[in-house]
């Protein structure tokens, strides 16, 4: 809270019980996990980059090659327990100390058909995207093999919607 | 506060032009007709606003932060009152881009056809709804503490009338451009006929605006004293400016339609803020009424010069390489 040494961080046992956050342990572990993963990436970037000091290569344990790829959805769930922390965290005030959530909730209706709107929106939006990109790597995929069995013939012209990358 | 009041409008006029422009084009490619004789001029709006067609919509963030941070109340009651309108317009935008960008990676032209519907029905909606919202806005129909009917706020005549005007409006703008984008890709005959379709958008974009002119007599009265009165010159130079690009079209004149219907669209809506003025929400809501305290109008003042320094300069280079076809994907 404070940028000082002096701070005197107060626990959750001295705030008032009405002005406390929702689901304490949830609340904890989505900072561990974080935290948690957040160090663990930081840690896979500096393997990399002594490895690539020291030998100008790739880390050769497939160890490596396994936490690269589990590195992008681990990010993601880093960045959602963030959120999970500020915006549980941060209840029931939407500014600290200053409005409480329920004041500021608006006065408009049908909050929960909106909500059930931009949720379907985007499950339909994403259901597209993996469609699309997986359309778009098994052409790729399908050239590349064609390519394969004439390694010196002339290079085919993709077509028009596939040289848009 | 009037500065900070300027800013918005500055940044309203910007979206008006450049996000104008980009739905614009959504409306040529839905009356493209159909997949062979629609091609050459769908090929020729794809590459036109493939490159800046993200870019384009910074100014409504840009005039959203603006309206939050320096005028709360007035967000607020423009949120909570029009929020049907502009859900819609906020689905349209996530519509169309996606729409726009799917249509470009599918290969089967059902998926094409699907997709590029998606895009233009979704771009010529947009401007509609948003038209609604400032019809409403001008029409008075917005109380200051918000809550109005969620309904017949944006429903009234002005407010139909404003939002077809913007899509006229937004078809105007984007056949000028897009005749000045034909004529660089070497296409005389294309450029012909979006100058056609620009000549056309024109005259009805005029004729809605008069008619406009009437019904702002009956349903926003105090719009339309402002309008003949403290905005009467903005809108004697947007008449002139768009007759005059109409004129230059029709002679079939290179230079200067594009100018002058930029010039033309920027009048409009500086004589709006001037005749609403001193109202951000006539008749109930002063802009002075509606100003955030003076520490956060300063602080806004200096991120909008900061960031006219950065995105102007970044913005500039974007559509000057644009121009100079210099933007391959």
């Amino acid at each position: 809270m404070g940028f000082s040494a002096d701070e005197v961080v107060i626990g959750l046992d001295r705030i008032p019980k009405d002005e406390r956050p929702p689901a304490p342990t949830l609340l904890h572990l989505s900072f561990d996990a974080m935290v948690g993963i957040g160090t663990a990436l930081l840690l896979l970037g500096a393997w990399f980059a002594v490895v690539w000091w020291r030998r100008r290569d790739l880390p050769r344990s497939d160890w490596f090659l396994r936490a690269t790829a589990v590195s992008g959805v681990a990010a993601i769930v880093a960045l959602e327990c963030g959120w999970i922390v500020t915006e549980v965290g941060r209840q029931p005030w939407i500014v600290h100390n200053l409005m409480r959530t329920s004041d500021a909730v608006t006065t408009a209706d049908g909050i929960w058909f909106t909500l059930a709107g931009v949720i379907l929106l985007y499950a339909a939006l994403g259901t597209a995207t993996v469609l699309v990109l997986r359309g778009m790597a098994r052409r790729w995929r399908e050239r590349e093999l064609e390519e394969r069995d004439v390694p010196y013939g002339p290079r085919d012209e993709a077509g028009p919607a596939e040289a848009t990358p | 506060m009037s500065d900070v009041a300027a800013v918005l409008l500055t940044g309203g006029t910007l979206y008006a032009i450049f996000g104008g422009a980009d739905f614009g084009v959504g409306f040529w490619d839905l009356v493209a007709g159909g997949a062979e004789p629609g091609a050459r001029p769908r090929a020729l709006i794809d590459r036109a606003i493939a490159p800046v067609w993200e870019a384009n919509h910074v100014w409504l963030i840009f005039c959203l932060v603006v309206l939050w941070t320096g005028f709360p109340d007035a967000f607020a009651a423009v949120m909570s009152t029009l929020y049907v309108p502009l859900l819609a317009a906020a689905l349209g935008i996530v519509l169309r881009g996606s729409g726009f960008a799917f249509r470009k990676v599918i290969i089967r032209l059902s998926g094409q056809r699907l997709f590029g519907a998606l895009f233009a029905f979704a771009s010529v909606l947009t401007p509609f709804f948003m038209g609604t919202v400032v019809g409403a806005v001008a029409a008075g129909r917005v109380p200051a503490d918000g809550g109005g009917d969620r309904l017949s706020s944006w429903t009234g005549l002005t407010s139909i009338v404003v939002g077809l005007l913007f899509v006229a409006a937004c078809a105007y703008l984007a056949a000028v451009f897009l005749v000045s984008d034909a004529r660089r890709a070497g296409d005389e005959e294309l450029a012909r006929y979006f100058g056609r379709r620009a000549l056309g958008a024109g005259i009805v974009a005029g004729a809605l605006a008069l008619a406009g002119l009437f019904v702002l007599h009956d349903d926003a009265r105090f719009v339309y004293d402002g309008l003949t009165h403290e905005g009467l010159p903005l809108v004697i130079a947007s008449v002139l400016a768009g007759g005059g690009a109409l004129a230059l079209l029709a002679a079939g004149r290179r230079r200067g339609a594009r100018p002058l219907a930029v010039l033309a669209v920027a009048a409009v809506v500086w004589g709006w803020g001037v005749a609403q003025y001193p109202y951000l929400l006539p008749s109930s809501l002063k802009v002075s009424a509606a100003a955030a305290p003076d520490d956060t109008l300063v602080a806004l003042l200096v991120v909008f010069g900061a960031a006219a320094v950065v995105v102007a300069a970044a913005l500039a280079l974007l559509f000057s390489l644009q121009q100079r076809s210099m933007l391959d994907e």
